[in-house]
C-alpha cells in the first residue's frame, strides 16, 4: 500500500521533473519548512494539501494517481506478465515468471485474488497439485459468495472469476452466470477497473463461455440476446480475447445454423491474420465477397 | 457541498483543491455500503468508529494515509477509486477518452467528450494546454478551423507552456504531424525529448504521442534508422501494458517495420496488422492506410492478403 512518504516522494519527483522550486509550489499553500517536514515524514500529509500542491504543478489528481500506478506497473512488470500468461492459459511460460514472484510481496492490482489464484491453477496444470487441491485453494481465495452479494465488482475480481471458471463446478458456474447477467444488463451494478473496456468484455466472455459451453440447459433467446449485445458493443479488447469471443459465437451460430456474414467474416479474418485455425472454403469465399462489397479489393 | 456530477467535474478540471476531505470520504462511505462492509469491519485496526463518524460529519481532517488504508481494506486502489467516480456518476465524459477518440479518428459518440474538454480545460495549466491542442485537432479534422489556423494555434499553445513536459511533447507531436514544412532540427529535438522523457504520468499519452510522431516520420528520411528503432522500441514497451486492440495491432505494424530495418521477414507481423485495416468500415481510412503500407513495405496489399490467406484454407 502507498504510504504518505511514497506519495510525497512521487510529488517531489514530479516537482523536479517540471523544474519547479519548492517555493514555487508551496507559496500560499504551506511553508517551505512544512514541505520539508512532509518529505522527512515528520508531518502526515492530507488530501487537501496534496491536491493544492498538484494544482500548482499543473497536474490533476487523477493524472497523479495514474502516475503512481504507472510507476508501480513499471516496477512490477513480472507480476503483470505472469498474470497475462495465466489469463491466456500459457502455464508453462508463466512458470518461468513464477520463480521471480516467489518470496516477493505482490504489488499490482491483481495481487489480491487473480495472481494467487493463477499461481495455484498453474501448479495444478503443471501436475504439482491435485484437482481437488486446486479447487479448494481457488474457492478459498476467490470467495465467490462474497463477490456476488455486492453490486460493485473490480477488475481483479473479474479476472479472478475468469480464471476460476476453468475448474468451477456447475453450481458455481450458474451463480457466476446469474451474477454477470446482472453486471452486464442491470445499471445498478458497477464495474470499477483501470481498463474498463477490457473488464466489460471479459464479463461478456465469461457469460458466453458458460452459456454456450452448456447451451442445452439455457434458453436460445437468452444466448442470442447476449450475442447481440456483445456484437453491438464497441469496446476494445486485446486480440486474444476477441478471438475467443468470436470463436464461441461463430461455433454457436454454426451449430444452430444461423447465418451471420459479419461474424463469419470477422472470424475468418482473425484466423487469416493470426494463423490460429484453418478456414473452410465457404467461409473463405464469404471473406473475399465481403472485401469486395466493402470496396477493399480495388487496386 | 460538492457531490456527484460536480465532484467529478472538479476533479476532471483539475480544480481539485476545492474538494475538501469530506467529499472524498463520502464517496468512500458509499463504496463501503456497495461492498456490504460494516463501519466496524472497515475501521478495525485503522481508526475508531467514532472518528469515522466524526469525519462524515465534517469535523475532522482526514490524513491521506488513513484514507489509503481504508481504501485498501475495501480492496480498492486509488485508480479504481478515481474510476468509480466516473462510472458511478455516468457522466459520459472523460478527457482521456476524448484524446483517444481523436487519435484513432473514431468520431462516434465523441461530441459529449469534445464539449466537456472544450468547456473545462481552459486554464493555462500544462494538462489543460495539451487537452486544448487535441480540441483544436478535432476541430481541424472536422473542418471547423482551417489548417493554417490549427498550426498557428498549436504554435501558440507550445509557447504557452511554462516548461518542458510530456504534455508539451504531445503538442509538439501534433505540430509535426500537421505541418509538412516543419524544420528537421525540431523533429530531431522532439525525437530526443521523447526518447529521454519519463512518460509515467500518462501511459496513454505516451502511446498516443509516440504513435503520432513515429507514424508521421516513419516513411521520411529525417531521422536515422537507429533513432527510429529506439522510438519504436519505446512504443512497444509502453504498448505492452495497455490492453487495447488498436494499440496491440499498431505494435505489429511497427514490429514489421523493425523487421524491415533488420532485413528480416515482415510478413507475419504485417499480416497481423492487416486485421486492423480489414476491420474498418470506412473506405477512405482503408485507402489511406493501404497507400502508406504499400509505400513503406513496397508490396501490393491485395496480392499479399490473397497469397497469405491461401495458406490457411482447410
Amino acid at each position: 500500500m502507498l504510504t504518505d512518504l511514497e506519495l510525497i516522494e512521487y510529488l517531489e519527483r514530479l516537482r523536479l521533473e517540471n523544474n519547479l522550486s519548492i517555493q514555487e509550489i508551496t507559496k500560499g499553500i504551506i511553508s517551505r519548512r512544512n514541505y520539508s517536514r512532509y518529505i522527512s515524514s515528520e508531518c502526515p500529509l492530507n488530501i487537501q494539501v496534496l491536491t493544492q500542491l498538484l494544482k500548482r504543478i499543473g497536474i490533476p489528481l487523477n493524472e497523479f494517481i495514474c502516475y503512481i500506478t504507472n510507476k508501480k506497473i513499471l516496477e512490477n512488470l513480472d507480476e503483470l506478465l505472469f498474470h497475462e500468461l495465466i489469463m491466456q492459459e500459457n502455464y508453462v511460460k508463466a512458470y518461468t515468471y513464477y520463480q521471480k514472484l516467489q518470496n516477493k510481496q505482490l504489488q499490482s492490482n491483481f495481487a489480491s485474488k487473480s495472481i494467487p489464484m493463477g499461481i495455484n491453477l498453474m501448479l495444478f496444470k503443471m501436475n504439482l497439485i491435485s484437482l481437488d487441491e486446486v479447487k479448494k485453494r481457488l474457492t478459498k481465495i476467490l470467495n465467490l459468495d462474497e463477490i456476488i452479494n455486492k453490486t460493485i465488482i473490480n477488475d481483479d475480481e473479474i479476472e479472478a472469476i475468469y480464471i476460476f471458471i476453468r475448474i468451477a463446478e456447475v453450481a458455481d458456474k450458474e451463480k457466476i452466470l446469474k451474477y454477470f447477467l446482472n453486471v452486464l444488463f442491470d445499471s445498478k451494478y458497477i464495474i470499477i477497473s483501470n481498463f474498463l473496456d477490457k473488464s466489460k468484455m471479459l464479463c461478456y466472455l465469461i457469460t458466453l463461455k458458460i452459456l454456450i459451453e452448456d447451451q442445452e440447459r439455457f434458453n436460445n433467446d437468452l444466448i442470442n440476446n447476449v450475442i447481440k449485445s456483445v456484437l453491438d458493443c464497441k469496446n476494445s479488447i486485446p486480440i486474444h480475447y476477441e478471438f475467443l469471443l468470436f470463436e464461441l459465437i461463430y461455433k454457436y451460430l454454426n451449430k444452430k445454423q444461423i447465418e451471420n456474414k459479419d461474424v463469419t467474416y470477422r472470424y475468418a479474418l482473425l484466423n487469416i491474420c493470426f494463423g490460429i485455425r484453418q478456414v473452410n472454403m465457404k467461409d473463405f469465399n464469404n471473406f473475399f465477397e465481403c472485401l469486395q462489397e466493402k470496396g477493399f479489393l480495388e487496386k | 457541498m460538492l457531490t456527484g456530477k460536480r465532484l467529478f467535474r472538479e476533479i476532471m478540471k483539475g480544480l481539485i483543491f476545492m474538494i475538501v476531505n469530506n467529499e472524498y470520504f463520502q464517496v468512500l462511505d458509499e463504496l463501503r455500503k456497495l461492498k456490504n462492509v460494516s463501519v466496524s469491519e472497515l475501521c478495525e485496526g485503522i481508526i475508531s468508529e467514532r472518528t469515522y463518524y466524526r469525519i462524515i460529519n465534517k469535523n475532522t481532517i482526514l490524513k491521506l494515509s488513513i484514507f489509503m488504508k481504508l481504501l485498501k481494506k475495501l480492496n480498492i486502489s486509488l485508480v479504481q477509486f478515481s474510476n468509480f467516480l466516473e462510472s458511478k456518476y455516468n457522466l459520459g465524459f472523460n478527457i482521456n477518452q476524448f484524446i483517444y477518440l481523436v487519435h484513432t479518428q473514431n468520431y462516434q459518440n465523441i461530441e459529449k467528450y469534445y464539449q466537456f474538454a472544450k468547456e473545462n480545460c481552459t486554464s493555462k495549466s500544462m494538462y489543460d494546454l495539451m487537452v486544448k491542442a487535441y480540441v483544436k485537432k478535432y476541430e481541424y479534422l472536422q473542418n471547423m478551423i482551417s489548417k493554417n489556423e490549427y498550426i498557428s494555434l498549436l504554435t501558440q499553445i507550445i509557447n504557452d507552456f511554462p516548461n518542458k513536459s510530456i504534455y508539451q511533447i504531445a503538442v509538439f507531436c501534433l505540430f509535426i504531424e500537421s505541418n509538412v514544412d516543419v524544420d528537421t532540427r525540431l523533429i530531431q529535438d522532439v525525437a530526443m525529448q521523447i526518447l529521454n522523457v519519463d512518460f509515467s504520468l500518462s501511459l496513454l499519452l505516451a502511446i498516443i504521442s509516440l504513435d503520432t510522431f513515429i507514424y508521421t516520420i516513419i516513411d521520411k528520411d529525417t531521422l536515422s534508422l537507429s533513432v527510429k528503432s529506439k522510438l519504436i522500441e519505446k512504443f512497444l514497451f509502453y504498448a505492452s501494458f495497455i490492453p487495447n486492440k488498436e494499440i496491440e495491432l499498431k505494435s505489429y505494424f511497427y514490429k514489421a517495420y523493425l523487421n524491415k530495418l533488420n532485413n528480416q521477414s515482415i510478413e507475419d507481423n504485417l499480416l497481423c496488422y492487416l486485421y486492423k485495416i480489414f476491420s474498418y468500415s470506412d473506405l477512405e481510412k482503408y485507402r489511406n492506410e493501404k497507400t502508406k503500407i504499400e509505400k513503406i513495405f513496397n508490396i501490393d496489399l491485395i496480392e499479399f492478403i490473397k497469397t497469405k490467406s491461401q495458406k490457411i484454407i482447410k
